[in-house]
């Protein structure tokens, strides 16, 4: 049986009293999985553990069946990674920057400027070869980190936040390269603090907050999760100290609000059952509207970070 | 190896190119003023006054400065802006990028050493009107030259050391380029044996022909220099562990 592609072990990073990743253990197999997390929750300190570019202060990480170190040239050479940090090599021009990255790749003169050439092509970035790195916009800068982390055709790809600063038509193109990477047999670990971002390129997702795993799966499992969870409604009605104290009656609900002479605030775990009953008051008129909190990825997230504080 | 010859090409490029070589270049010109005051005031003969004044100078206050200011800037921006993330993620060994950054400093470090052993040079054979031949001059300055060149290749080695070694490495250059180098080194006894820059004094004075036991401006006399051999083996030594210490404090450090 061959190794994951991508392997956690315990995996703890601290920067000082700092705690960067705490205890990580997960695998990835080929595809395309989000890693999702606010700002600061440890996804680039992830990233970096993956690459060898900071070490562990506890755990492991193996890469096609290999631990990681600043040693690691062989399984370096089946890896693409596009940092978090803007690219920095600000006088090169896109060209000379990428032929540098696939010259310290072991390509010599010709052949890696070729490779460079056809990485930017893969960006639709060829007519800017000849732009210095600081006269480009922020999502022009975006997609030459995508292009050299493409450099090598990699097995691996890791994107640290790749879709920051690009414009809709960028952002959707580079979608779409990760969505090909993946079906074509690779892994993409794909970094985000932004839940449509993943879930537009996988239902795969490892939940990361304040360094620790939070949840890992598949977006529907991560949607069951939360269906156990308290539900929020809120019902433009009449009568409604008459429906909250039926509600209340029947066990529906855990807790209801009342706001103005109309509004009513519920909250509940039996959301079925109760939208099953408030049809029936619907059905004579009392209820004039209902507003279910937004069921979108992002509330989601919100509430499975929310659960966790 | 390509990614030598890479990072070498990418280094030269970053010095060579802008303002890159400025603050070196107005370093290493401050021996020709020096030489020009000199000349003016007319204390003694051109070469001999070279010899004193501006060839020490270029050694003791020059080199060190301009080793740092070749060198350091480049490995300040790449480590503190995390861009060694995009180096030492390419299937090539730490040492590579590291060897090419050392030779493309020091490829752009050669001329403007150059500048500063010829400027000098230059105002005092014009003072000097041709009482001196050129064929006096010429050794004399080839020897300047020479001593600078090696001085160069060990203080950009230790440098790189710094630089990747430390955050601070302004302010450590600052301690081990001149204090160890040109104040321990200049100290009587046995502790400037440690210290580069009595070797590379020792070749100055060999190499341009000065008698090791006059006193020459900021460089003390020294009746029993060390040979020539000795001199080329410890700063050669110096370069490589340097150069050696740089590649484990790469392994070592973390690209945040």
């Amino acid at each position: 049986m061959s190794p994951p592609t991508l392997r956690c072990v315990g995996l703890s990073r601290w920067y000082g009293e700092v705690q960067g990743l705490s205890g990580l253990t997960v695998e990835v197999e080929s595809g395309v999985v989000g890693l999702l997390g606010p700002n600061g929750s440890g996804k680039s300190t992830l990233m970096k553990l993956l690459n060898g570019l900071i070490r562990p202060s506890r755990g492991f990480v193996e890469l096609f069946g290999h631990r990681i170190g600043p040693d690691s040239h062989a399984v370096f050479s089946r890896i693409g990674y596009a940092p978090g940090e803007d690219v920095h090599f600000e006088t090169e021009r896109a060209i000379d920057f990428l032929a540098l990255l696939a010259r310290l790749g072991g390509e010599r003169g010709a052949a890696a400027r070729a490779r460079a050439e056809a990485a930017l092509a893969r960006v639709d970035l060829s007519d800017k070869a000849q732009v210095r790195l600081q006269a480009m916009s922020k999502g022009m800068r975006q997609r030459v980190k995508v292009a050299q982390a493409l450099l090598f055709e990699p097995e691996l790809l890791l994107l640290d936040e790749p879709l920051n600063g690009m414009d809709p038509i960028s952002r959707r193109a580079t979608m779409r390269l990760v969505r090909e990477h993946g079906e074509g047999g690779g892994t993409v670990v794909f970094a985000s603090h932004v839940l449509h971002e993943v879930e537009a390129v996988t239902s795969r997702v490892i939940l990361l907050h304040h360094g620790r795993l939070l949840a890992e799966g598949r977006l529907g499992e991560i949607r069951e999760l939360v269906g156990r969870r308290p539900r929020r409604l809120q019902l433009r009605c009449e009568q409604p100290r008459r429906i909250a104290a039926t509600l209340l009656d029947e066990d529906l609900v855990l807790g209801t609000r009342f706001d103005g002479d109309d509004l009513l605030d519920l909250e509940t775990t039996t959301l079925a059952p109760l939208l099953e009953r408030l049809e029936d008051f619907g059905a004579d008129g009392q209820i004039h509207s209902l507003d279910l909190e937004d069921e979108g990825l992002e509330s989601i997230f919100d509430l499975l970070v929310g659960g966790e504080e | 190896m390509s990614a030598v010859a890479a990072f070498r090409a990418f280094t030269l490029r970053r010095r060579l190119g802008g303002l890159g070589l400025a603050p070196s270049l107005a370093v290493a010109l401050i021996p020709t003023g020096v030489a020009a005051l000199i000349a003016w005031r007319g204390a003694g003969t051109p070469l001999d006054d070279y010899l004193r004044y501006a060839a020490p100078l270029c050694l003791s206050f020059v080199l060190p400065f301009v080793a740092m200011f070749t060198t350091l800037p480049i490995l300040g921006e790449l480590y503190d802006k995390g861009a060694m993330g995009y180096v030492y993620t390419r299937p090539a060994p730490r040492w590579a990028p590291l060897l090419g950054l050392f030779q493309g400093a020091l490829l752009a470090m050669l001329p403007v050493m150059l500048v500063s052993a010829l400027g000098p040079a230059l105002v005092m054979m014009t003072l000097d009107r041709g009482a001196t031949g050129f064929a006096e001059w010429l050794p004399a300055v080839a020897g300047v030259a020479a001593s600078l060149a090696v001085g160069a290749t060990v203080y950009t080695g230790i440098c790189v050391l710094l630089g990747v070694w430390s955050r601070r490495s302004i302010l450590w250059a600052l301690l081990v380029l001149v204090l160890w180098g040109s104040v321990v080194g200049n100290l009587p006894g046995s502790l400037r044996d440690t210290s580069p820059h009595r070797y590379l004094t020792a070749l100055l004075r060999q190499w341009g022909n000065i008698d090791p036991s006059v006193d020459l401006i900021v460089l003390p006399s020294d009746p029993e220099p060390p040979s020539v051999l000795l001199s080329l083996s410890m700063l050669t030594g110096i370069t490589a562990l340097s150069l050696f210490l740089a590649w484990r404090a790469a392994r070592r450090r973390d690209i945040l």
